[in-house]
């Protein structure tokens, strides 16, 4: 019972659910242009409009004075008094984050992090969350590439109890055993969805191919990495980095300097020092001539585009010009990238550009996400534009715009006190200078085009740029070809032969005469928990197999019923979907044609009409399950079935390859079964099949999904 | 400290016997916030809060109309209307104001409720005059045209689809949030929900449009907060500019809600095709916002069913394993509001058992009221809330005009506060035997409906 499963999301179903104000939706504005009278008016077509007024003079920024001091253990204080609501923002910074993982142990600071606040010896997970959550106040903790934090934010009366909480959880975890457990779950089917998405797949190669293998900067987690995470590697990650001279604690809102300095003597007074500092990051090594690096994803209706390359350090004085450019060229949704490739062109749903800016050197991006047929051309243009940004001058109307919105965002970033303390924080990690921030305004307002040009020519570099675009190699792999040249991986990053791609007829014969009638009933578990049913019959009917499978999980209902001969030649399959969501497919296949019809949503491909040749031995969709109940099966083997993919309009490669042997437990028993891994269809899925003939799905588990199917019973 | 928490609460109820004003100078503040209110000519409300830590102004509207204003037949409309507001006016071509803020590096929005509808805009402190130079254009001359109207209807029945019939307890929720504790024949003000029916929004008509923004669009409906870094004497004369002109309208009728809970008890069953599991709602009738007791019955509603600590919580989650999820908490509106509860049953666990579990708990409030310790942690909550909300100038300004037109001014948040920390724990067990009673309840359930099957 292979089902294709639509992504879903268990905590939606428990969202919010009281709706008592509605929104007014946040569209993308369409092009600028001269102000236009709107449609259906002509009577007031003549009308002249009022321009708005002109901006007042920008005052300064008159940034909260802070007050630095260093404790006897090194450890570094900053106060930002801020007097104007009673509430105070206590945050300590340490500097190591997931850069300094080893290289097997990926995910150890994030981990490290995620389990500050889980027990202390004065207090267990519970205690923590009560404690902060009796008077009203917020606790976080989370890590960064180069550092990682944990602030408190509370009423300013309740400073010493977020000292008091901040201390025990930054300088006394216990790191629990269950509380790992629990956490690695969380953090393992997270990263499951991480990496079943496209714009996920390419960013995590981007920055491996920008950095290189050797930098930690090119590095992401991995799911054996976070497994191979013990309760001791977490202890030491937190005796080696927690220490006074690696951290910096910044407190902000309405509170005194010399109660701050008290209180923190007081509970960080302790905090041992003795840091040993690492050598700082090499630069990455330079890239050759650029080429696309393809992930195949097969089935995809859309290709996600990445160009980038290595940027700037961060105390480069060039950072602001660069900024400039970057708002410019794809900062927002009136930036070059946006109007042209999405209002102008109409190619995609949105292309924008990065500027990193990490403590060592940071990188340059722009990325699309387009229509497969469009990829060549968004490719294409996206490199024209960052061409476009060297070769001319950026106009006066288009700078003034970028320097406005850079100038005019900064002082809603520091509204709160604890917006102000990350700004504050974040220019000490960086090793910057106060200026930095206090003028940060001043320093975009005084970026010339000619500024924006020079930065343009020396860091912005589409010739040695890493591409990446994960899409249907079938479908975009002979156009980018045209474009640069091509090296094609699979999602999981293995290198993969072109040929892999080309669909061929199947000579393989299945037996229909070892299936047999019959009616299976799963449990659907989503994060562990069974929330919903699927229900799979198997009935003869007509002189025809009749196979109908019916999932509800959630919102979401797919039935679908799949007809082929006794010689195992589809005849139609009907496929549909209800809830947020929603699709309906029917297709027919008769000598050697398969015709019919899909409504998918939009961004699967809308609805379209099929009358197409197709291959010797396709099969329709859903009708995997039923030739693989009747295959041949060993470890090691692997089958390629061509199926008709309504999505794509035409016949993919199916691969089912079995990896092994298991012993599976569900609640209809315990069965001995192979293990398949199945790739090619929208979603790809491991099934454990009974070994008996015929091999029955007894558990389906969905890549990147947190969705689990158990067989409960056979009849 | 626990010790000391508890002394807090006996000194609280003895002094509430004595002078309010009195107590307020002993108990904790909200803080202070400056205001300066006044009208134009044209009828138009001015609060003015001057906050010059950080160079932000927050550019606020809230007119006074809400689904409480709309008549049968024409549900849906406040909000419709709020989605035309967006679609250009005399010197603002359609979503040109989304444009222009965001290219001035702010941000803005607007929302819609039974009570209020509301529209805000943060703006680096030199662009006041372009949010003032905004809301004044839309106030004054909104482009109402037939084809606006047509996109709207379709943006809004497209947003009705998503959000309600296609998402699971969307509709239970609407039901028991509006149209089933609300007697709808005395009360239909609060007894037919925001978005409205798909019928009355295709039934909208230009004529319809009109008739509403000279209604209640009128300056004299409406109130403009404007609070951060600016200069007051340049505010007042940017304002006159801008808005002194526009025209006033006739004063909307007054919102007809007669007694409201007159019907019930009342239970009802929805059939939910989008649900998988079985939800309870109940909803029990409350006074409105100037009534004392809803200030009880919020601390009630946080102490009851709001976080991991909470009583529901701890015994039908954690203890009985009965829920997968419950909350509790007073709905306060203008006019009578709701105190409300939610629970997920766990799968194989009877609608019925949650529905006791939750009777036994409020039984045992009513008997036995709550500690020292469970009020004075909901207060410092709900300081800590109110204080929290307020760090943004936007926060700000929406509380501004939270309690100008729910207590009939801005400064009474200072006595809404103390009323709040005023609250005793005989106040508690009273509210709770006055007002969650089976009697006064409307209790909603919802089914998981099979879908229509299309196999043959």
């Amino acid at each position: 019972m292979s089902k294709q499963m639509m992504p879903i999301r268990a905590g939606a179903l428990l969202g919010a659910l009281g709706m008592l104000a509605a929104c007014a939706p946040q569209t993308p504005p369409p092009a600028p242009g001269p102000a236009t009278v709107t449609p259906g008016q002509p009577a007031e077509a003549a009308r002249v409009r009022t321009p708005p007024p002109a901006p007042m003079p920008l005052q300064p920024v008159e940034f909260p004075a802070y007050r630095e001091s260093t404790l006897p253990n090194g450890l570094r204080l900053i106060v930002v008094e801020k007097r104007n609501l009673p509430v105070a923002n206590l945050s300590l910074y340490v500097q190591s984050g997931s850069a300094t993982d080893p290289a097997a142990k990926l995910g150890l600071a994030e981990m490290t992090a995620q389990l500050l606040t889980k027990g202390t010896p004065r207090r267990n997970a519970l205690q923590i969350s009560e404690t902060i959550e009796s008077v009203g106040g917020n606790l976080n903790a989370s890590a960064g590439l180069d550092y990682m934090s944990a602030s408190a934010s509370v009423l300013a009366d309740q400073l010493p109890l977020a000292f008091d909480l901040l201390s025990d959880v930054t300088l006394r975890p216990t790191f629990p055993a269950d509380e790992l457990e629990t956490a690695r779950k969380r953090t393992l089917t997270g990263l499951q969805v991480a990496l079943s998405q496209p714009g996920q797949i390419a960013q995590r190669r981007l920055i491996q191919e920008i950095y290189g293998e050797e930098n930690p900067y090119g590095r992401s987690t991995l799911p054996q990495t976070i497994s191979a995470l013990q309760r001791a590697d977490l202890t030491r990650f937190h005796q080696e980095n927690f220490k006074a001279d690696n951290a910096l604690l910044v407190v902000s809102g309405d509170v005194s300097a010399a109660q701050v300095e008290q209180l923190a003597r007081q509970h960080f007074g302790a905090m041992p020092r003795g840091f040993t500092a690492r050598a700082p990051l090499t630069d990455p090594p330079a890239r050759g001539p650029a080429r696309v690096t393809l992930i195949h994803r097969p089935g995809s209706v859309q290709s996600n585009i990445l160009v980038g390359h290595v940027g700037i350090r961060p105390d480069n004085p060039d950072f602001y010009p660069l900024q400039v450019l970057n708002k410019i060229v794809g900062g927002g949704t009136d930036s070059r990238l946006f109007l042209i490739l999405r209002e102008e062109k109409g190619w995609t749903y949105g292309a924008y550009s990065t500027l990193s800016r990490p403590r060592n050197v940071g990188y340059y991006l722009a990325s699309a996400e387009v229509r497969s047929e469009v990829t060549d051309s968004a490719l294409v243009e996206l490199m024209n534009q960052l061409r476009r940004v060297r070769e001319e001058a950026v106009s006066p109307a288009e700078l003034e715009a970028a320097k406005s919105f850079l100038a005019g965002s900064f002082p809603l970033r520091i509204e709160t006190a604890s917006q102000i303390a990350s700004q504050v924080a974040q220019n000490r990690l960086l090793g910057l200078p106060t200026e930095a921030l206090i003028q940060y305004r001043d320093r975009i307002s005084a970026v010339t085009a000619q500024d924006v040009q020079r930065v343009a020519r020396q860091y912005v570099r589409p010739e040695q740029a890493a591409i990446i675009v994960v899409g249907d190699a079938a479908k975009v792999g002979e156009s980018l070809r045209r474009v640069a040249p091509v090296a094609l991986f699979d999602v999981q990053g293995r290198a993969m032969e072109g040929s892999a791609l080309e669909v061929r007829a199947s000579t393989e014969r299945f037996d229909a005469s070892r299936l047999r009638p019959v009616t299976l009933t799963y449990r659907v578990m989503v994060q562990g928990n069974p929330f919903g049913t699927a229900v799979s019959s198997l009935a003869q009917q007509g002189g025809q197999w009749v196979g109908t499978s019916n999932v509800r999980l959630g919102p979401v209902t797919q039935e679908s019923e799949t007809r082929f001969t006794n010689q195992m030649v589809p005849v139609s399959t009907r496929q549909s979907a209800a809830g947020p969501v929603q699709s309906q497919v029917e297709l027919r296949f008769a000598n050697g044609r398969v015709t019919g019809t899909a409504k998918l949503p939009p961004q699967a491909g809308g609805d379209k009409t099929f009358n197409t040749e197709v291959v010797g031995g396709t099969l329709l969709p859903g009708m995997d399950e039923y030739v693989l109940a009747v295959a041949d099966l060993q470890p090691g083997r692997t089958l390629t079935l061509p199926v008709f993919s309504a999505q794509s309009g035409g016949v993919v490669n199916h691969t089912a390859r079995v990896t092994s042997t298991e012993s599976v437990t569900v609640p209809a028993g315990t069965f001995q079964t192979y293990r398949l891994e199945v790739t090619g269809g929208q979603q790809s899925f491991t099934l454990f099949a009974r070994q008996e003939l015929p091999h029955i799905v007894v558990r389906q588990e969905f890549v990147g999904q947190p969705v689990i199917l158990e067989l409960q019973s056979i009849k | 400290m626990r010790k000391q928490a508890g002394t807090t609460g006996l000194l609280l109820g003895t002094l509430l016997l004595g002078s309010v004003s009195t107590a307020a100078q002993a108990r904790p503040t909200a803080g202070n916030i400056p205001i300066e209110t006044y009208r134009m000519d044209n009828g138009l409300r001015v609060i003015l809060s001057q906050d010059r830590s950080t160079p932000v102004v927050a550019v606020n509207v809230w007119y006074d109309v809400g689904s409480r204003n709309e008549r049968a037949g024409r549900t849906g409309f406040a909000h419709l209307f709020e989605h035309m507001m967006f679609q250009g006016s005399g010197n603002v071509a359609k979503t040109e104001h989304l444009q222009l803020i965001e290219r001035a590096g702010g941000s803005m929005n607007g929302t819609t409720s039974a009570d209020r509808t509301n529209y805000f805009q943060t703006l680096p402190a030199n662009r006041l005059n372009l949010g003032l130079w905004l809301e004044a254009d839309r106030m004054r001359s909104l482009d109402i045209t037939a084809e606006n109207l047509k996109n709207q209807q379709e943006v809004v029945k497209e947003e009705r689809r998503l959000r309600i019939d296609n998402s699971p307890y969307g509709s239970s929720s609407l039901a028991a949030a509006y149209e089933v504790p609300y007697n709808s024949e005395t009360c239909f003000a609060y007894g037919h929900t925001v978005i409205g029916s798909m019928q009355d929004l295709n039934a909208a008509e230009l004529s319809d449009v009109r008739d509403f923004f000279s209604t209640y669009y009128a300056p004299n409906n409406a109130t403009l907060t404007v609070v951060g870094d600016f200069d007051i004497a340049q505010a007042r004369q940017l304002i006159q500019e801008y808005f002194g002109d526009i025209r006033r309208g006739t004063p909307p009728a007054p919102v007809q809600c007669e007694r409201p809970f007159s019907h019930l008890p009342v239970r009802r069953t929805i059939e939910d095709r989008n649900a998988n599991l079985p939800a309870l709602f109940a909803s029990y009738g409350m006074p409105d916002a100037a009534s004392p007791d809803v200030y009880a019955l919020s601390l009630l509603g946080d102490i009851l069913g709001s976080g991991e600590s909470s009583r529901l919580h701890q015994r039908l989650v954690k203890q009985e394993r009965a829920a997968l999820q419950v909350q509790t908490g007073a709905d306060i509106r203008r006019g009578p509001g709701l105190f409300t509860a939610f629970a997920l049953p766990n799968q194989g666990v009877p609608v019925d058992r949650v529905e006791a579990l939750i009777n036994e708990e409020i039984e045992k409030v009513r008997r036995n009221g709550v500690t020292a310790d469970e009020l004075n942690k909901a207060k410092s909550r709900y300081r800590a809330r109110t204080i929290f909300g307020r760090q943004t100038t936007l926060g700000k300004a929406e509380a501004l005009q939270y309690f100008a037109h729910y207590h009939g001014d801005p400064a009474a948040y200072q006595a809404v506060f103390d009323r709040y920390m005023a609250v005793t724990r005989d106040d508690i067990r009273r509210v709770a035997n006055q007002y969650l009673t089976q009697q006064n309840r409307a209790l909603v359930l919802t089914q998981p409906a099979a879908k229509a099957s299309n196999q043959e």
